[in-house]
């Protein structure tokens, strides 16, 4: 049997690192990413991580082909994007390094949390245990973002101020409904482009003049553009990438591969809205 | 990000390709061809200036020769910017092709290695050469090895002719001398020399041989033997695998034969050109916008076409989004990736999605009244966000932030501060090490929730009272108080500008003026008291009382630190003890305006309240600074202190 829940996971910082530099700074992903969640993932339901060169992990042989949908929320999020500080480490102890003192500058995500939407099988033993953690809040390893100093955290039930504003999601279980996405709709998740955005966003002001001009920002308020990693190559065991967007804009009917959408419906609250899973 | 770059540089290569001749100059110092005979003897020797060498001083306008000096030289360039992947073993010849010969006079004449001049170069020329040899001529075309060994064996003769090469010097007033040509060229002059038999597409395809096997960082790494576009290697740009710090490498991963990353070849070339872009000075620096995918509306080559149609006078990142929005008022400047880079390290790269350029009501009020030469000063309008970053960030962080000297401003993002340079010192210095990066993301990315009330409200007070602990009074100057009362002006008109709470913060400029006008009524009729449940009126009609007492001292440095005690005070008793105190000290001196001093004073010392005193310093502070209510009631027969602008 599928199912799709959601949990809201955040932690105090994060350091999801892009293996692209690594002279004096190394920088951080904005967008956590499925390749990041299956470890996560991993850790939740006790799977084994790396362990030897030329062979994949444990909890992603068992895990990669889970549907993963991400979006950005908290208070630390603006238009999609985290704050980032530069966190600057010294290790003068001679352990870490042969010749000298280590210097490590990271940047880092301050106050990163995600909304994860996953599709989970409830046939298959190990996304089933998964499913189990997850609602009841369970981990068998400390899950983190990006490095063990960044503890990640979620909760089954929401989490409200005192205005009984929710500030944290608990985990939520939703309906599928039936859908041929044959009209403009928002995706409320980070979605992989298909071809320029602009061309795919709906003009709410239909009256206006169509000119050449315009700009992104005449439609929604933002766009927000990453390049991530979607999967493990096979051969060369690093990143494969995607160009992912998101937008608070609407986008016109068929801009993306409708097999890849899920119209989803709370179970609790009926709310519908449309993600991507990939 | 470099996958950003790589576009970057795709895009501009397509709609701009000229930027990549930009700026480009051959090297300062002796550019010279050598000819060889059929026989591999030197043809043109003695060399003749004009024709078979040429002498750039690095300033000149560029000839016809030079401009071939330079394409030579191009033809035999290294990888990046460092010597990491010459091809001389001892790292003293920066040329990396069999054809050329690039050289620091400095490798010349220093003692660091065995030999001197010429016996030293020649002993670098073997594995020069034989390692030029290797990889940059294919095993198939013999002719070119020949060149390139016969060049060699006359480069020993080629440098012997140049250290005879002599020039006049005219000295000033006195008479012209003949000098060796070397001794008149600074250290950092180079001596090229190049093979004119060898034609230049064979430079080309012997240097793009070299580039293939050193655009990685590491060859072992490979995807594939024979190097192609396809080939995936390690990335060479601002990365490295260090094998004495382990922890710089990534380890949480599946390696594939010790790495968990490699780009492709293209890729690399790619990066390569960015890296030269950056070292010619094309590119806006150090701050840099990236526009993502040029279908994305944005086209990258535009902001570089404007940083370069400025000339030799290079627009400043603030300057260069000044020049876009005058030509269009309405323009967005929107989702691109900012990167700031400076001396091969990245400082930072972002997203941002609409950056605002234009700043709305941004007005600082001249609330406490500042003059210039008698005039009152009028209000401040800032019109964009640069001005916000040249006016109140450079007062805020007294010039150690954002620094001003004679209308040029310069930046201090990232870099180490130094608290010696900055007046405040340590605490200024901690302040700007502490604030920096959210000012520099609230300016340059337009996160609008970046600084927020409270860090705003703190940099203010620190600043302030860092100014109140260093102020003096010297020749009837307070040399803190155009300081102060600039700051106090910004904190008050700005007060409900930044994120958290702004929309039910109180407008503290109007806050201001209320107050004010209560002192004066307070201070001026028998029946007006200070509201029971306002803290505030009641700060600052104390900070009026204080500003009266402290007037009063006849100290030989009478100055503004003596407030400080008065603003450490947390509770009401303590706050009235000390104003009890300071009503002793000079009680002597209080005659004239006994009768608003006397009202004011009567009320702040029977307030009554438990609030946290601390919480309200800025009413406190506000009350001494703001035009004194009790001196303005006699300004007739007295004359207030005036406020002088130092």
């Amino acid at each position: 049997m599928k199912t799709v829940i959601s949990f809201d996971l955040y932690a105090d910082m994060g350091f999801l690192k892009k293996p692209d530099i690594n002279e004096k700074i190394y920088l951080t992903y904005n967008m956590l990413h499925k390749p990041c969640v299956l470890g996560i993932l991993g850790a939740i339901a006790g799977l084994k991580g790396f362990t030897k060169n030329n062979e994949f992990p444990e909890y992603y042989t068992k895990l990669k082909d889970i549907p993963v949908g991400i979006k950005p929320i908290g208070k630390g999020c603006e238009r999609g994007n985290f704050t980032k500080n530069v966190t600057t480490y010294t290790n003068t102890i001679g352990f870490a390094n042969t010749d000298g003192n280590l210097i490590v500058s990271e940047q880092t995500l301050i106050h990163p949390a995600y909304r994860i939407f996953l599709s989970l099988d409830l046939g298959k033993e190990d996304e089933q245990i998964l499913y189990d953690h997850i609602r009841q809040q369970e981990a068998v390893f400390i899950p983190y973002l990006g490095k063990n100093d960044y503890s990640a955290w979620w909760s089954k039930e929401d989490v409200k101020d005192e205005n009984d504003n929710v500030l944290i999601q608990g985990v939520k279980e939703y309906d599928i409904l039936q859908d041929d996405f044959n009209y403009d709709y928002k995706v409320e998740t980070v979605f992989i482009k298909q071809k320029a955005v602009v061309e795919s966003l709906v003009d709410e002001n239909d009256d206006d003049d169509f000119s050449d001009n315009f700009q992104i920002s005449d439609f929604g308020t933002y766009v927000y553009f990453e390049k991530l990693p979607t999967k493990y190559n096979e051969e060369l065991y690093q990143y494969d990438y995607a160009d992912f967007s998101l937008t608070d804009s609407r986008l016109k009917a068929g801009s993306l591969p409708p097999e890849t959408l899920l119209h989803l419906q709370e179970k609790k609250s009926k709310q519908e809205f449309v993600v991507q899973l990939n | 990000m470099i996958r950003e770059l790589i576009n970057f540089v795709d895009d501009l290569e397509e709609d701009y390709p000229e930027v990549f001749d930009l700026n480009k100059i051959p090297s300062p110092g002796l550019h010279l061809w050598v000819e060889l005979d059929e026989e591999g003897n030197w043809k043109n020797s003695p060399p003749v200036e004009g024709v078979d060498y040429v002498i750039y001083d690095g300033k000149e306008k560029l000839t016809p020769k030079l401009q071939e000096a330079m394409q030579y030289e191009e033809l035999g360039t290294r990888v990046g910017n460092t010597m990491n992947k010459v091809l001389d073993k001892k790292k003293q010849i920066f040329s990396c092709s069999p054809f050329v010969l690039n050289f620091k006079l400095k490798s010349y004449s220093n003692d660091k290695l065995e030999g001197i001049k010429e016996e030293k170069i020649t002993r670098l020329l073997k594995f020069y050469f034989d390692n030029a040899i290797a990889i940059c001529i294919p095993d198939d075309t013999a002719k070119l090895r020949e060149q390139a060994l016969a060049f060699k064996k006359t480069i020993s003769e080629a440098l012997k002719a140049i250290s005879r090469i002599a020039t006049t010097i005219y000295e000033k007033d006195g008479p012209s001398i003949e000098k060796p040509l070397i001794e008149t060229f600074k250290d950092d002059f180079y001596i090229n020399l190049y093979l004119r038999n060898v034609h230049l597409e064979d430079y080309r395809a012997c240097h793009e041989n070299y580039l293939k096997e050193k655009l990685f960082n590491d060859n072992k790494y490979n995807s594939t033997k024979e190097i192609d576009d396809a080939t995936f290697g390690l990335s060479n740009f601002i990365n490295g695998a260090n094998s004495k710090k382990m922890f710089l490498e990534h380890k949480t991963a599946s390696m594939h034969r010790g790495i968990s990353g490699r780009i492709t070849a293209l890729d690399a070339l790619a990066l390569n050109k960015f890296e030269l872009l950056l070292n010619s000075r094309v590119l806006p620096n150090p701050i840099l916008p990236i526009f993502i995918d040029k279908n994305e509306f944005r086209n990258n080559s535009e902001i570089v076409r404007i940083f370069n149609n400025e000339g030799e006078r290079k627009f400043s990142y603030p300057q260069l989004l000044k020049s876009i929005y005058e030509k269009d008022q309405q323009r967005v400047l929107s989702n691109y990736y900012l990167l700031n880079i400076s001396r091969g390290v990245v400082n930072d790269f972002d997203f941002v999605s609409n950056f605002q350029y234009k700043l709305d009501e941004f007005v600082i009020d001249n609330l406490f009244r500042l003059r210039q030469k008698g005039e009152a000063l009028q209000s401040i309008k800032l019109h964009t966000i640069f001005g916000f970053e040249n006016i109140v960030v450079t007062k805020v962080f007294n010039n150690g932030l954002v620094r001003e000297k004679q209308g040029q401003f310069s930046y201090n993002y990232f870099y180490d501060i130094d608290p010696n340079y900055i007046s405040g010192g340590d605490e200024i210095a901690n302040l700007i090490l502490r604030f920096r990066k959210a000012f520099y993301d609230y300016i340059y990315k337009s996160r609008k929730q970046a600084i927020t009330t409270t860090m705003f409200d703190e940099a203010l007070l620190t600043s302030i009272i860092s100014d109140l602990k260093h102020d003096e009074f010297k020749d009837g100057y307070h040399t803190k108080e155009t300081s102060i009362k600039e700051k106090l002006n910004i904190w008050f008109s700005l007060y409900n500008k930044f994120s958290n709470h702004s929309k039910n913060r109180e407008n503290m400029a109007n806050t201001f003026k209320q107050l004010l006008e209560k002192a004066e009524l307070v201070a001026n009729d028998d029946n007006t008291l200070l509201d029971e449940q306002n803290v505030g009126e009641f700060l600052f009609v104390a900070g009026q009382v204080i500003y009266f007492l402290l007037s009063k001292s006849k100290a030989s440095n009478p100055t503004h630190a003596l407030l400080e005690p008065f603003l450490q005070k947390s509770g009401a008793p303590q706050l009235q003890n000390a104003i009890a105190n300071a009503v002793n000290a000079y009680k002597h001196e209080i005659s004239f305006y006994k009768d608003r001093f006397e009202r004011l004073a009567s009320q702040v010392l029977a307030f009554d309240t438990s609030e946290n005193l601390k919480n309200y310093q800025r009413y406190l502070l506000a009350g001494y600074f703001a035009p004194s209510v009790i001196y303005k009631s006699n300004k007739q027969k007295e004359e207030q202190p005036e406020i002088i602008n130092n």
